[in-house]
């Protein structure tokens, strides 16, 4: 039985967030709560928001008239960005917030450009922490093999480390 | 907020700061609330397998970024707190929300072309609260301000009269 249990609550366990994303994924944008459709939607499905207030972003490919290219991670779609104020050039990324309209255009009704370089940054910083994090959380706890489940370890590696350290050192002296 | 390490100094403080209320809040469990701060992030999976690419796999719509609402990070939570022993579970289930509700209200301060957040409180209601727009994911500044704080708890707690980590587990 209580084999039974565990294989359910595993299978629970994988299921619901698998369930959660798919029901996620099939919301339409509700641009009402200020859910707007994004450049997933608009890479996917173009014809079903124009005339919508779409949020999007891309990297700027040509200019006059500014044209930035908008990717859901597989696909890519080139837009024309009209009635954005303030500079931008060519290769940098901007996000954009517009009416989409049939031709291939978003009139922007608010923009602006992310520093060049900065989602490298982003993504560099965020692997080394989440190395670190990862590094912490092994360190103080461990994996008993036996019920599968975390649990802490008796000291952390670093106090113990350092607490091995002293006394050696003090067996050492009284060598 | 913008990037991980943010994140995770901030799950950090806050750790810190409760551990002056909370005695039994060791640095061993401080690592399981920055652990919390990095499940949002878990979105960054996409990169790995877009969610268009899952989805032709799987044959039915599938959204990373449910990782970044209140119904994605309670679930991405529970399996957590099913990872950890018995006895630790109720600690765990505190600690690793901590973290992520920090994630999830830094995040929705960012700033948006739309001046509107995201589904963070999803599946109760889709409304995107308005964002300040305090800053981009993209900006070093934040960190900073993270980390100072971070230093700042640190020392806070270094000033409390001297912990006898191992002496207070023992006694429990």
């Amino acid at each position: 039985m209580r084999g039974l249990g565990q294989a359910c609550t595993m299978m629970g366990l994988r299921a619901v967030p698998v369930g959660l994303a798919i029901w996620y994924g099939s919301l339409a944008p509700a641009p009402a709560h200020g859910a707007y459709a994004t450049s997933d939607d608009v890479v996917t499905g173009y014809e079903r928001y124009v005339g919508d207030r779409v949020e999007i972003g891309g990297q700027v490919v040509s200019m006059d008239p500014v044209t930035i290219a908008v990717t859901n991670g597989d696909e890519r779609r080139e837009l024309r960005v009209t009635g954005a104020t303030g500079t931008v050039r060519r290769g940098e990324r901007i996000r954009v917030f517009g009416i989409l309209e049939s031709d291939g255009t978003v009139h922007a009704t608010d923009a602006f450009t992310v520093r060049r370089g900065g989602l490298v940054y982003t993504r560099v910083v965020s692997l080394l922490a989440g190395l670190w994090v990862l590094w912490r959380l092994l360190a103080h706890w461990r994996l008993d093999t036996d019920r599968f489940a975390l649990e802490r370890r008796p000291m952390p590696r670093a106090v113990r480390a350092a607490v091995g350290a002293w006394f050696s050192r003090r067996r050492d002296g009284d060598a | 907020m913008p990037d991980l390490p943010t994140h995770a100094l901030i799950a950090d403080t806050c750790a810190s700061l409760l551990s002056v209320r909370y005695r039994w809040l060791d640095p061993q469990y401080m690592a399981v609330t920055m652990a919390g701060a990095f499940v949002p992030d878990l979105v960054k999976l996409k990169l790995l397998a877009s969610s268009g690419r899952v989805e032709a796999v799987l044959g039915v719509p599938f959204d990373w970024f449910v990782l970044r609402t209140a119904g994605g990070v309670a679930v991405a939570l529970l399996v957590g707190v099913m990872l950890a022993v018995r006895r630790e579970r109720h600690r765990v289930a505190g600690l690793l929300a901590v973290g992520t509700a920090t994630h999830l209200a830094t995040d929705a301060l960012l700033r948006t072309p739309s001046d509107r957040s995201f589904d963070v409180f999803w599946p109760v209601t889709r409304y995107n609260p308005p964002t300040p727009g305090l800053y981009l994911s993209t900006q070093p500044e934040p960190t900073v301000v993270a980390a100072l704080a971070t230093l700042a708890a640190c020392a806070l707690t270094k000033s409390l009269p001297e912990r006898n980590w191992a002496e207070e587990a023992g006694a429990e």
